[in-house]
Order: C-alpha cells, then sequence, then structure tokens
C-alpha cells in the first residue's frame, strides 16, 4: 500500500458541522504550517466540504450528521491509518488558532507528555474572552470532572486537545455528541497516560458564540454527565 | 355489571389479537406470555375490584388503584429504560455504518494500493 501523501507526521483533525462561513479561514491560518490537515464533514448541508478540499486538505465526509465526538473519532482513526505520529483536535468555527495548535505539539514533540490540553484558564488574558456564564459553567464541570476523574485540570471542555499515536491509540470513547469531551478525560485518567494543561486563547465572535454549545447546552451537558456516572 | 361484561368483551378481542400475532410470528414466545399474563390479570382486577383493596391493604397504602398505580408507574420506568438502551445501541450502529463508510470512501480517495 503506497502513501501518496508523504509524511504524516504532525497531523490536525477538524471535525465540521455547516462551517462554510469559516472553514477557508481556519485552513489558510493552519496551512502556513507543514500540518497535514484532516477535514471531517459530519454531514453538513452547505459547502464545507467542497471548500474544504479546494484547499487541499484531507477531507473525509459523513452521510449522515453524527456528532462532533464522532467525528473527531472518525478523523482519528484516519490520521492513525495514515501513520500520523502527533494528532491535534481543532476546532473549525475560528475560535482557535494556528499557533494554539503548535503550542499544543510542542510538549510533545520534547516528549513532555503523551497527552496534551488546551485551556482558557491558565492565563487571565485568556480568561477574559470567555463570556460569563459560559465561565461560571465550567468552573462547575471542572470541579465536578476533577472531583470524578481525579484530574487536575482547569478547563474540561476544550476541543483543543494533543495526542501522541500511542495515546491516540490508547483512548477510546463512544459518544457520538458533546459527552466524548469527558469519556476522553475518563479514558486518560483510568488509562494512567501522562497529560498536561497549555494555556490557548479561545476568541468568542458572534458567529461562533451562536454556533457553538449554546449556554442552555452547557446546563445539559452537565446533566448528562451526573446520569452517565451510572453506566 | 354491565360494564363488566363489555370490557371483558374488549379483554377477549385483545387477547385475540395477542394470540393471533404470535401464531403469525409477529411476536415473540415471552411477549405473548407476557401480555396474554397481563390481559388475564386486569380481567382478575375487572371481576374482583375488591382485590386491589386487599392488596393495598397488605402493601400498607391506602386505596387500591393506587397500588395499580404505582405497579404501572414502576413497569413503565423500567421499559423506558429498556427502550432508552435499545435506542443508544442502534444510535452507535449508524454511527459505526457512517464512519466505515466514510473511511472507505476516503481510503478510495487518498490511499493507492499497489497494482499487484
Amino acid at each position: 500500500m503506497i502513501i501518496i501523501t508523504g509524511r504524516m507526521n504532525n497531523c490536525i483533525v477538524i471535525p465540521a458541522f455547516n462551517e462554510a462561513k469559516t472553514i477557508e479561514s481556519v485552513l489558510r491560518d493552519l496551512n502556513r504550517e507543514n500540518y497535514s490537515i484532516i477535514v471531517v464533514d459530519d454531514g453538513s448541508t452547505d459547502d464545507t466540504a467542497s471548500i474544504a478540499r479546494s484547499c487541499g486538505v484531507f477531507v473525509i465526509r459523513h452521510m449522515i450528521n453524527r456528532g462532533q465526538g464522532a467525528a473527531l473519532k472518525t478523523g482519528i482513526t484516519f490520521a492513525l491509518m495514515m501513520g500520523a505520529d502527533f494528532i491535534v483536535t481543532f476546532d473549525a468555527d475560528g475560535q482557535h488558532k494556528s499557533t494554539d495548535a503548535k503550542a499544543l505539539l510542542t510538549p510533545l514533540h520534547n516528549r513532555e507528555s503523551d497527552v496534551t490540553l488546551g485551556s482558557r484558564y491558565l492565563r487571565s488574558s485568556d480568561k477574559t474572552h470567555v463570556p460569563g456564564l459560559r465561565r461560571f459553567l465550567h468552573k462547575l464541570a471542572v470541579i465536578y470532572t476533577n472531583m470524578t476523574t481525579g484530574l487536575s485540570l482547569t478547563d474540561t471542555h476544550n476541543g483543543l486537545r494533543g495526542f501522541t499515536r500511542s495515546a491516540a491509540q490508547k483512548i477510546t470513547f463512544y459518544e457520538d455528541r458533546m459527552e466524548h469531551a469527558s469519556e476522553i478525560l475518563e479514558d486518560i485518567a483510568r488509562k494512567k497516560i501522562q497529560y498536561q494543561e497549555v494555556p490557548v486563547t479561545v476568541e468568542y465572535s458572534e458567529y461562533s458564540k451562536g454556533k457553538g454549545q449554546k449556554t442552555s447546552d452547557v446546563f445539559l451537558l452537565l446533566i448528562k454527565l451526573l446520569i452517565n456516572k451510572l453506566k | 355489571m354491565i360494564v363488566q361484561i363489555l370490557f371483558s368483551l374488549f379483554i377477549l378481542f385483545a387477547f385475540s389479537r395477542v394470540v393471533l400475532r404470535y401464531r403469525e410470528n409477529s411476536i415473540g414466545f415471552f411477549a405473548f406470555i407476557f401480555w396474554s399474563i397481563l390481559w388475564v390479570v386486569i380481567s382478575i382486577f375487572l371481576w374482583y375490584p375488591d382485590i386491589s383493596s386487599i392488596l393495598a391493604n397488605w402493601v400498607g397504602i391506602g386505596r387500591g388503584v393506587d397500588v395499580l398505580i404505582y405497579v404501572s408507574i414502576v413497569i413503565i420506568f423500567y421499559f423506558l429504560f429498556r427502550l432508552y438502551v435499545r435506542h443508544e445501541e442502534a444510535n452507535r450502529n449508524i454511527t459505526n455504518i457512517v464512519r466505515h463508510q466514510a473511511l472507505h470512501d476516503a481510503e478510495g480517495d487518498y490511499i493507492k494500493k499497489d497494482k499487484v
């Protein structure tokens, strides 16, 4: 089997659902570095896939929408299939910057840990970007997740994560929708995988605030987290 | 008396449907047994309503009707839970199929196989 594209050293996995407005600028931002980029189009009904294809990145398409967790898993599976050594998860709505991807990869390259987790709450300059109510709900989620997993994190629902190949192979998660975030952390705790938090800046624009997790969804997430504990 | 006779006719009809469905393999054996027993129990309470009162006194709850309602609710919650589990499983299966298809297409697009 010949892999046409050459080395897949650093792989960025971007799950995307109807992000035609922002995907191009996100990809241009990332394309400046020598990354292998995988966009997983999660059943978008707009031009997300074709725009991504025109930017010359790998595009995988889910025929129907299955959720961010599902899209992430598909992307990571593909990245591993293609021989990726390092995988970074990245959002398609413009909230993340390529400098954050680099920040996540550096500790992995230096073998400081197997997993890097982005946090909005390590630097005060990053904290101020987060809208008030959201910050409060995140705080609740952090307290709860730290209690139940034994991890000590400052941000438990951040789409920016970095994995070494072996960490990506070890971590399994099944939830399709937003619950995958806590599943991943639980697995890291359970399998005692070396992790560290990395400060990142998440830019909230009117667009991404509307598109991203609504505050009501975060409420629902907290409730689901509690129910899932029964599993 | 008239009410009991009318309801009994309906129960006979309902039971005949259960038998029919079982014979044509629309429902399985355990479903057949479950629904048969259910209609029998309903008939007993229909003709001997005092039994629910006896049951109520035995359990320590006020009215016979209340006991029946509490039991029904518990049974409904149980079935709801089972339904939820099956639903989750179905969702997982759908995602696995969608993923398989997506990766298969991607393989076709990006990975060229050696010509043997």
